[in-house]
């Protein structure tokens, strides 16, 4: 009994724990995108001002 | 040294958060007193304006700062285009597949017999591939 609720524990943990790591990588991955998007260059930001006027 | 600029070296020199070492390298020689004499079309007026402006207000900075940014452009000691483009010569190269922006750069270094500074990769590239094109200003080794 007490091995069964141990493991049920650790299962939990993990499933806690994978959920966890997959919501922080997503947020990782929005913190990046949000950088890349900020780190144009000069040439690239004068290309996108000349398409949307 | 005498050169035209694009819109992508100067926008580097006044936004330099992320330029290139062309632009840096060019500012180093052109800041105050430097020994550079920088030409432009009156086209990069336009083209600098604007893109700052658009850049900065969309990230939040506010319309006081970019009036300072661009006060600091029109200090910039640039030789300004006196004459018109010859027509012929710009649909020429807008007929060779270059932008209309591109292609009035071109045309104007070609008028002065100048070479052109441009960290544009897309524009680098064709003038690279081109013979008859003006020569691009490099780092040196």
């Amino acid at each position: 009994m007490r091995t069964t609720l141990s493991a049920e524990a650790k299962k939990i943990r993990t499933r806690e724990q994978r959920e966890r790591l997959a919501r922080e990588t997503e947020r990782l991955g929005r913190i990046l995108v949000r950088y890349i998007k900020h780190k144009k260059t000069g040439a690239q930001r004068v290309r996108e001002s000349r398409r949307s006027g | 040294m005498r050169y035209v600029v694009d819109a992508s070296i100067v926008y580097d020199w006044l936004i330099p958060e992320n330029a290139a070492a062309l632009s840096r390298a060019l500012w180093e020689r052109f800041r105050g007193a430097g020994p550079d004499r920088v030409h432009a079309p009156l086209l990069l007026q336009s083209e600098v304006v604007n893109t700052v402006v658009r850049d900065e207000l969309k990230r939040g900075r506010p319309a006081a700062v970019v009036r300072s940014l661009i006060r600091t452009f029109a200090g910039y000691r640039i030789h300004w285009q006196a004459d018109p483009l010859p027509a012929t010569r710009l649909a020429e190269l807008r007929l060779a597949g270059l932008t209309g922006q591109d292609a009035t750069y071109v045309a104007f270094a070609q008028a002065l017999r100048l070479p052109l500074a441009t960290v544009d990769e897309r524009l680098a590239r064709v003038l690279r591939a081109w013979r008859g094109g003006p020569a691009l200003v490099a780092l040196r080794d």
